[in-house]
């Protein structure tokens, strides 16, 4: 049901081979969770944030996800990213640390079994993308990182997240892809159509290897969760949407 | 060599900080500037939120001061600890404050990049890594040339001969060539070549002329023609653009000075190279052409918005070339208009790509494309002159079905750059205004000639960005303040009269004297973008009397009456005065916890006008917004 992979990239390979990316999945009777953090490379501390960010992101979403589906996108922005920083603040402390050395960039899905709807939230440069029914879109855009990319520890960060609710339901497989991995799915912008076609038949172990055969500098990640699955085993009671 | 060559090459970590530094630095630093009244405010807000749902939200806002004011702070606690915390914390006087703002917005520029660090900067990322390695110690203007030379082919290529072409050539020199051809024996190899030559159907076009002067530049260097395109590009160096200067000095009249911009111009690649390096945007169509060709040869990205693509922000010809080479050449033509060295009516409109101009279409197309440079190139121009061709007629009306460019944006969507190439074209055909005829006139000889306009000059007026204009100049109208009267420029610092300029004042130790004068500069020219016509004197009237007899002058930026002389700058100002009076009509007005807040509010009406005129929204990289939105604050708080 759900698939994932995470990798140093070579830059980091050559260097000490720790792979700054994290990413986690969650699940109780009500709701399913996939988390992807993409840690700052210059912060020393960025793995252990990456991590940190992954757990307080599933674990708040888990176990309240019926109040981030009804606030507005403003409210769960501002909510999720002053949840972060106070974990991230709590093991700066114990490690003695500044807060910004456990900088990240954070996107999580929350999927409700019972309504069928599904909550994207993204900080930076990871993308979220669902494929079913004959195409595939994006939910939410990387932002812009050529002047510096926007992370959990950014002040007025929640200017740059994004937070969209959209029917599961008209989705087979929905996967967060750190911008190493996402950058290897795309020509000059476009999706690639070898990649188009594995998410569609929802072949997430040959986009690992797709991606696993090209050069990376970055580390490179990718989480996916299948809808089309969650709903056969009746684990939600999403309608299916057609066209 | 410079101090600024002898600085070490920086690290990845110091390349991470600076641009930490320049990242929204002048939004973040002004919203940080937050005054012992503002953080009161937001701690009344906060009680008044009591158990309501926005509690979390204002508690997020004031988090987010305390982090800007570097207050330490513990979360989860209760409003009495946050009054506790603020009462005991050092905090700054409203009056700081509005220092600390100029003081802010002068270090952004003290570190704001010069339209050609942009242009480097732009090309390094774009270059490929051989060129970047091989042209490493070339100039900015020579790297850009070899660009041109070696991916557009000298933005030149060789198309087939039309049969009117091949039949006005064979009636001349065909005829020639065959009679020396009998004459000499078949198996020369002077003859073989001349039969090569009559055999050849192609022709060269050159979009910009500037081959011919380039390869005579080397032969001269050499004492022969390069033998191949490596050697021209390992021999052409800076003394090309020592000879098109030369060529623009001897220019000593109007019509040379213009024939110096045309694309025939034989030094016309050499002078788009420079202008591009220099960060020269000039708003002719001849540039705007150079600019396509510029995306095109360092193989830039277009983003359609289609629901499976990504923007790729680093080589987006949008984002790069129209929205923050804009905001680059904005601060150049302001202080250049300040010094009296900027050319006349060239103010950058700001407007992006002209989604009504079927050329600017087709170029899009082919930048969409996987084609290599050199055939984007060729292409794009041949199916511009096919249309101009197809579409050419002295008596019919223009096919143009609505005035409003956001009909036109709405259409170019990913599926239509996906339609092959005939049907792309036969799609412009049918729903753009591709006929470039004017009218007729009666030449000197008594002749008729038919006036055109170049491609790009079509459909130029800005009908959307106008009536967005014209909707905030009704809404200003609506208000207490005349029109008359929005001639106040800049309100928080005093830039009308030189000896009481306070600029230097409110910058309190900063040294340097020469970036204080530029900066001093950028403030009077923004002072006086905004229309500021008062010249301060002593007067003999009383303030009253003043007051009952203002300036029956309105500013440029107010009245304007076409739709193709609209800015972005002339709509920012237009709302200016409009925000103000509104909001000084308004005796409720929202009580904004400092700038950080107004700036929102600002920023969220602005960007309403600014999106339906297809200017780029509201930047916090631009000084010129920034200074007026900071302008407004100062207006709304005296």
């Amino acid at each position: 049901m759900v698939n994932l992979f995470s990798r140093a990239g070579s830059c980091h390979g050559y260097r000490d081979a720790e792979n700054q990316d994290a990413v986690l999945f969650r699940k109780n009777d009500r709701f399913s969770v996939i988390t992807l953090a993409d840690g700052i490379s210059v912060c020393s501390a960025a793995r252990k944030g990456a991590e940190a960010a992954c757990a307080a992101v599933t674990d708040i979403l888990v176990r309240k996800g019926g109040f981030f589906m009804k606030f507005d996108q403003g409210k769960t922005v501002d909510f999720l990213l002053s949840h972060i920083l106070y974990e991230l603040k709590k093991l700066a402390e114990q490690e003695g640390q500044a807060v910004e050395e456990y900088s990240s960039t954070i996107a999580s899905v929350l999927v409700d079994h019972a309504t069928g709807k599904m909550l994207c939230f993204s900080l930076g440069t990871s993308l979220i993308l669902a494929a079913g029914n004959g195409r595939c879109r994006v939910l939410t855009v990387p932002s812009d990182s050529t002047e510096g990319c926007c992370c959990t520890t950014t002040v007025y960060a929640a200017d740059m997240a994004q937070a969209v609710v959209t029917d599961a339901a008209a989705w087979d497989i929905v996967l967060i892809c750190s911008d190493g991995a996402w950058r290897l799915m795309y020509d000059r912008g476009h999706l690639n159509e070898q990649v188009r076609e594995m998410l569609l038949n929802q072949e997430c172990a040959r986009l690992e290897c797709f991606i696993e055969e090209k050069e990376c500098a970055d580390d490179y990640s990718c989480i996916s969760m299948n809808l089309q699955e969650l709903q056969r085993r009746q684990i939600y009671r999403g309608k299916t949407v057609s066209g | 060599m410079s101090m600024k060559n002898m600085l070490p090459a920086p690290t990845i970590r110091m390349l991470n900080v600076r641009k930490k530094s320049t990242r929204n630095s002048l939004e973040q630093s002004v919203r940080a500037l937050i005054d012992r009244r503002t953080v009161n405010r937001k701690l009344k807000q906060l009680y008044d939120a009591r158990g309501k749902s926005s509690q979390h939200t204002i508690r997020k806002q004031l988090f987010d001061m305390f982090d800007a004011l570097g207050i330490p702070y513990e979360m989860k606690q209760s409003d009495l600890y946050y009054v506790n915390l603020v009462k005991n914390a050092q905090i700054q006087n409203p009056g700081d404050v509005m220092n600390g703002i100029v003081k802010a917005i002068y270090r952004s520029f003290d570190i704001y990049y010069s339209p050609q660090d942009y242009m480097k900067r732009l090309v390094d990322r774009l270059s490929a890594p051989e060129d970047r390695a091989a042209w490493e110690g070339d100039s900015l203007r020579l790297r850009i040339l070899k660009q041109f030379m070696k991916y557009g082919n000298y933005l030149t290529y060789e198309r087939m001969q039309t049969a009117q072409e091949m039949k006005a050539k064979k009636d001349k020199a065909m005829k020639k060539a065959e009679a020396r051809l009998e004459n000499e024996p078949a198996d020369t190899a002077g003859a073989k070549k001349r039969r090569s030559r009559r055999l050849k159907q192609t022709t060269v076009v050159s979009i910009y002329q500037g081959r011919a002067v380039i390869r005579k530049y080397i032969k001269e260097k050499l004492g022969r023609m390069p033998r191949n395109e490596e050697e021209a590009l390992a021999q052409i160096d800076d003394g090309i653009f020592d000879a098109f200067y030369k060529v623009c000095a001897a220019a000593d009249t109007w019509k040379k000075r213009r024939e110096l911009r045309q694309p025939d111009h034989p030094y016309a690649l050499i002078r788009l190279a420079d202008e591009l390096a220099e960060g020269r945007f000039r708003t002719d169509s001849v540039f705007r052409k150079g600019l396509y060709l510029f995306a095109m040869v360092y193989n830039m990205t277009y983003y359609s918005g289609e629901e499976e693509s990504v923007p790729l922000y680093d080589t987006d010809i949008e984002k790069n070339l129209f929205e923050k080479y804009y905001t680059n050449n904005l601060m150049r033509y302001i202080t250049d208009a300040q010094n009296s060295a900027g050319e006349p009516g060239g103010e950058p409109t700001g407007r992006g790509i002209n989604y009504k101009n079927f050329a600017e279409m087709v170029y899009i197309y082919y930048i969409s494309s996987d084609y290599s440079p050199q055939e984007k190139i060729a292409y794009s121009d041949q199916m511009i002159e096919q249309i101009k061709a197809a579409c050419y007629s002295t008596s019919q009306a223009h096919i143009q079905r609505t005035d409003a460019t956001n009909y036109y944006a709405d259409l170019m969507t990913g599926s239509v750059l996906k339609l092959p190439e005939k049907e792309f074209a036969q799609f412009l055909i049918q729903n753009y205004d591709c006929n470039i005829y004017i009218r007729t006139v009666t030449g000197k000889d008594g002749k008729p000639i038919e006036e055109r306009k170049s491609a790009l000059q079509l459909q130029n007026e800005q009908n959307t960005a106008f009536k967005a204009y014209q909707s905030i100049l009704s809404q200003l109208e609506c208000t207490d303040m005349p029109i008359e009267s929005c001639t106040y420029g800049l309100y928080f610092i005093d830039v009308s009269a030189e000896e009481k300029f306070d600029i230097i004042k409110c910058l309190g130790e900063e040294k340097n004297e020469t970036r204080i004068l530029e900066f001093t500069q950028l403030i009077k020219g923004i002072h006086q973008s905004l229309g500021n016509t008062v010249k301060e004197q002593y007067s003999s009237q009383t303030e009253q009397q003043e007051h009952k007899n203002p300036l029956k002058m309105i500013i440029p930026a107010l009245r304007i009456t076409r739709a193709e002389d609209v800015t972005r700058t002339a709509l920012i100002t237009a709302f200016y005065y409009m925000f103000n009076a509104q909001r000084e009509m308004d005796q409720e007005n929202e009580k904004w916890c400092g700038f950080g807040d107004m700036l929102e509010a600002f920023k969220k009406r602005i960007n309403v006008y600014l999106e339906e005129a297809h200017y780029q929204p509201f930047s916090s990289e631009n000084i010129f917004d920034i200074v007026v939105a900071f302008s407004s604050y100062a207006y709304l708080n005296n």
